[in-house]
C-alpha cells in the first residue's frame, strides 16, 4: 500500500519535472523571440520586457495543452502581440492623460555624427511606416524580420497558410516602399 | 532562424531604390534587439509566483459549480413566491381589543367602522395588530351593514354562551318528508313575431 502510494508520488514529481524541464528549454529558445515581438509594439525595453514576461507567465498556466514545440511558439507570438498592443494602447491613454505628445517610438542614443543621425532618422523613418501598415501586414512583416523567419515559419506562427503569408509579405513591402519613397520626399 | 532569407522576396526596387533584400535588412537591424541578460531569470521568477500549470481547471470547475448553484437557486425561487406571509393582524388578538362591537373579519375588511372605539382601545388594536400580521392575498369581499350587525350579535352571544337562536332539528331518517304540491303552471303561449316595416308602405315610414 505504502509503496504505491510512493511510486505514485513518485510519478507525480516525476511528471512535474518534465513539465518543469520542458518548459524551460521552451523559455530559453523562445525569450528572444517573445520579447522582439512586444518591442516591434512597443519600441521600449522594459514594457516589451514585462509583456512578454506576463506572455510567459500565462503560457505556463496553460503549458499542459502547449507543450508542443510549435503550437507553444505560435500561441506565444500571438499572445505577446495581443498583449503588447493592449499596453500600447494604454500607454497611448496614458500620455494623452497627462498632455504628453504620444510619441513611442524608439529614441535611439543621440549622437552628433551625421551618419548616425541620418541612420536615426532613416529607423524613425521605418518605423513610422511600420506603423501605418494594417495590422496583418504589420504582424507578418515584423515576424518575418525577427530571426530571418522563412515563409513556413511565418505561417505557422499565424496558423495561416503560406499563400497568405506570401501575399501579405507581398503587400506589406509594396507600402513599405510607397510610404518610404514619400517620406523622402517630403 | 535556418539562416535563408525569406523565399518569397523579390529583388523589386522601389522609387527610392530600396529592394526588398535592403529592406528587409533595414527591418531586421530594427528588430535585433536584445533583451536585457536578467529577462530570463525575471520570467522564472514570475512563473514561480503563479500557480501550478494543470490547475485552470480547477477554477472552470467552481466556475460551474456557481453556475449551477444560481440555476438551482433560479428555478426554485417561484415555488415558494406565491405563498407570501405579511403579517397581519390576528384576528383574535382584534377580538379581545374591540370586542364584541365589531367582528374580527368584518373589522378586517372594515376599518372606517372599527374606528368607533375609544382611542385608548384604537392604540391596543393596533399594538396587537403589528404583533401578528399574515397577508394572505384574497379579493375584498363586501358585507351589508344588517349582515355585519347580525354576525356581530351572533359572536357577541356566542361569547356571552347565550346563544338560542332557534335551530332547526336534523331531519329524522324514519320520518318521511312531506312534499308538498306545487301549484299549477298555465302553458307560456308566444305571440308570433310579425314583421311590422315591411308591411308598412314607405310613405307610411315615420
Amino acid at each position: 500500500m505504502h509503496e504505491r502510494a510512493d511510486r505514485l508520488a513518485g510519478n507525480i514529481v516525476t511528471a512535474d519535472e518534465d513539465l518543469a524541464r520542458e518548459f524551460e528549454a521552451r523559455l530559453v529558445e523562445s525569450s528572444t523571440l517573445a520579447f522582439r515581438v512586444a518591442f516591434s509594439v512597443l519600441r521600449q525595453r522594459e514594457d516589451a520586457e514585462d509583456v512578454a514576461q506576463e506572455a510567459f507567465a500565462k503560457a505556463y498556466r496553460s503549458f499542459r495543452q502547449l507543450r508542443e514545440r510549435d503550437r507553444f511558439r505560435a500561441w506565444l507570438v500571438r499572445m505577446t502581440w495581443r498583449m503588447a498592443l493592449d499596453r500600447h494602447r494604454a500607454n497611448k491613454r496614458r500620455l494623452a492623460r497627462e498632455g504628453v505628445e504620444a510619441g513611442l517610438h524608439t529614441r535611439l542614443a543621440s549622437t552628433t555624427t551625421g551618419d548616425a543621425v541620418l541612420a536615426n532618422e532613416r529607423a524613425e523613418q521605418l518605423w513610422l511606416a511600420i506603423d501605418t501598415l494594417p495590422e496583418k501586414l504589420r504582424f507578418v512583416i515584423v515576424l518575418a524580420g525577427i530571426q530571418g523567419h522563412d515563409i513556413r515559419e511565418v505561417a505557422a506562427l499565424l496558423d495561416v497558410p503560406d499563400g497568405t503569408v506570401k501575399s501579405r509579405l507581398f503587400l506589406a513591402r509594396k507600402q513599405l516602399r510607397e510610404r518610404l519613397s514619400w517620406m523622402a520626399t517630403e | 532562424m535556418d539562416g535563408h532569407r525569406m523565399n518569397g522576396r523579390s529583388e523589386r526596387t522601389g522609387p527610392t531604390g530600396v529592394d526588398d533584400a535592403a529592406l528587409d535588412r533595414e527591418i531586421e537591424s530594427l528588430l535585433g534587439a536584445e533583451p536585457s541578460p536578467e529577462f530570463v531569470a525575471r520570467v522564472r521568477a514570475r512563473v514561480a509566483e503563479g500557480p501550478e500549470p494543470g490547475q485552470w481547471w480547477m477554477s472552470w470547475v467552481l466556475a460551474a459549480g456557481a453556475v449551477a448553484v444560481v440555476i438551482v437557486a433560479v428555478m426554485a425561487w417561484p415555488s415558494r413566491e406565491p405563498v407570501s406571509f405579511v403579517r397581519e393582524p390576528v384576528q383574535t388578538a382584534r377580538v379581545e381589543a374591540v370586542e364584541p362591537v365589531v367582528p374580527p373579519v368584518v373589522a378586517a375588511q372594515t376599518p372606517a367602522r372599527s374606528q368607533p372605539s375609544t382611542p385608548g382601545r384604537k392604540s391596543g388594536v393596533v399594538a396587537a395588530a403589528t404583533e401578528r400580521r399574515i397577508d394572505i392575498d384574497l379579493p375584498e369581499v363586501v358585507i351589508a351593514d344588517n349582515e355585519v350587525k347580525t354576525f356581530a350579535a351572533l359572536v357577541a352571544s356566542l361569547r356571552q354562551s347565550r346563544f338560542d337562536a332557534p335551530v332547526p332539528a336534523a331531519p329524522d331518517a324514519v320520518t318521511r318528508l312531506e312534499i308538498k304540491e306545487l301549484p299549477p303552471v298555465e302553458p307560456l303561449e308566444i305571440e308570433p313575431i310579425v314583421k311590422v316595416a315591411a308591411l308598412q308602405s314607405e310613405g307610411e315610414r315615420p
